[in-house]
């Protein structure tokens, strides 16, 4: 597990949006494993892995929507124990799997949030209905998915959070929309104080947008580390039995065998580049980390 | 939590079906109540049909979070759960206040139009039904809070029947009479008991909520 990219014990915790230490959450079948990461203000952080590996237990543990034990779960500077409800007024949610009634309309959604959020901008919010090409008045019921998924952006973003969490959101949506939900994203953390902790499916999101890349499998934390440390050292080379057998088992992450050649994910592309210059080198997606990781064998 | 009452007043109101509920329960029931000169129709409305409506205000709200999954959302909001469950229990006490205020209406109209009871009777009518609601809402609300939608809509009718049935037997086997000579202080104890029992009902649901909700 490397968490150097991102952990410095000397930091200060107002320098970071989200910090985790030693989640669990254990259920019969399955444990979330003593996860602990840290997310920097001003940043993106994907959350990657297949389907149960445990990103969205992870999530709702952090919103204490599931219980789950901690030494320590910091947002936005303040304790989740102690201050939830404080948290809360700073974050903004997005699920698949829950929404706002479909009998609603986007104005009866501003009025509630109204309600409930101290930092509620009601202009904001009709603007951003404007801007989405929303209607005020129409029900959710009416809307395409795409309309929806945008209508909880509008929502999410009117109170000002610091922090927005993303829980598949953007699944179902087709690529126009995605691409207009990045943008909006991209905007969102253009002030530094606002970060964004965003778990999916759709890997070439993440390749857009990440500064950071979370990977849990089968309940652990695979690694933490930076977009462009995953894109300057990791690296996919293709070779027969000899080059493999001459790389270092250290350098290599996991490897598939195929009919007469290998499938080499490597994790310290630089320093392969220097040793063996006339390798080709092929750079890697978050897609190509996440398959070889899960479907690749490993050197023991 | 207003925004939370604000929600479940959508959900009961400006839902067309439910509204539409709401409209014809009204139009069977309340003109009846001020209209016809019965003691027992009387009693009927005051005691039951009227303090039914309380329980009424959970079951729409529970409907539409269920099928949007919407308590996931709504723990994320900054309230806790204690919160929620409180606020959907201020609504439904604020049905009955409006319930035992159209109980009262109708308890005038009966005393000082259609002379069916006297007025210390008609009071003791509307203590007893106020009493009764706030018991109704506090078993009703606890059963929702446990079962659900389905099979909380289950439990109220059964409960429903069960206080029908308990005026209808009583009627046949004490005599409306009885009622109307309840003693003030078992009126008075019938009240203080809904108001305990709506208050460990809020506790036990806010205990339900959160176990079912972590």
């Amino acid at each position: 597990m490397d968490h150097s990219a991102v952990t410095s014990t000397e930091d200060h915790q107002m320098d970071y949006a989200m910090q985790v230490k030693n989640l669990t959450k254990t259920y019969k079948d399955f444990t979330l494993d003593h996860i602990s990461l840290d997310l920097p203000r001003g940043t993106v952080m994907g959350l990657i892995g297949e389907n149960g590996a445990g990103k969205s237990t992870f999530i709702n543990a952090l919103l204490n929507i599931t219980s789950s034990q901690y030494d320590q779960v910091t947002i936005l500077g303040k304790d989740l124990k102690t201050q939830e409800n404080l948290i809360k007024e700073d974050i903004a949610v997005i699920f698949s799997d829950s929404h706002y009634d479909l009998s609603f309309t986007p104005l009866f959604v501003g009025k509630m949030l109204s309600q409930v959020y101290k930092n509620w901008d009601q202009q904001k919010y009709l603007d951003y209905l404007e801007r989405f090409r929303l209607p005020v008045k129409k029900r959710l019921k009416k809307f395409s998915t795409g309309m929806r998924v945008k209508l909880e952006f509008a929502a999410a973003l009117s109170h000002d959070p610091k922090l927005l969490i993303l829980d598949e959101a953007t699944s179902g949506l087709d690529p126009v929309v995605r691409d207009e939900i990045l943008d909006i994203l991209r905007e969102f953390t253009e002030e530094e104080d606002r970060a964004v902790l965003m778990s999916s499916h759709i890997t070439s999101d993440l390749d857009k947008i990440a500064d950071y890349i979370a990977y849990i499998h089968e309940g652990k934390l695979l690694f933490v580390r930076t977009y462009d440390d995953l894109q300057n050292n990791y690296g996919i080379i293709n070779c027969g039995r000899q080059l493999f057998d001459a790389l270092s088992p250290d350098d290599i992450a996991a490897y598939k065998k195929e009919a007469y050649s290998y499938r080499v994910l490597v994790s310290n592309k630089q320093k392969l580049k220097s040793i063996f210059s006339d390798v080709r080198i092929e750079n890697t997606s978050i897609e190509d980390i996440m398959l070889f990781y899960i479907k690749g064998e490993k050197i023991r | 939590m207003k925004g939370i009452i604000l929600k479940d007043l959508y959900d009961n109101f400006c839902i067309p079906k439910n509204a539409a509920a709401y409209i014809f329960a009204a139009l069977v029931t309340i003109p009846a109540g001020f209209l016809i000169h019965s003691e027992y129709y009387y009693i009927l409305f005051s005691m039951i049909i009227l303090p039914l409506f309380g329980g009424c205000a959970l079951e729409y709200p529970t409907e539409q979070e269920e099928a949007s999954h919407f308590n996931k959302l709504l723990i994320t909001f900054p309230v806790s759960r204690a919160q929620i469950v409180t606020a959907k229990y201020i609504l439904g006490l604020g049905f009955i206040i409006f319930c035992n205020f159209l109980a009262l209406l109708c308890s005038m109209v009966q005393v000082y139009i259609h002379h069916t009871v006297r007025l210390t009777e008609a009071l003791r009518i509307c203590g007893i039904g106020i009493g009764i609601s706030l018991i109704f809402l506090s078993v009703i609300y606890a059963g929702y809070f446990l079962l659900g939608k389905r099979w909380g809509t289950i439990f109220f009718i059964a409960v429903t029947f069960l206080i029908a049935g308990i005026y209808g037997a009583s009627s046949v086997l004490v005599g409306i009479e009885a009622i109307f000579s309840l003693s003030p202080i078992l009126v008075l104890c019938l009240l203080l008991a809904g108001s305990v029992m709506t208050v460990l009902s809020c506790l036990v649901s806010i205990r339900i909520y959160t176990w079912k909700h972590s």
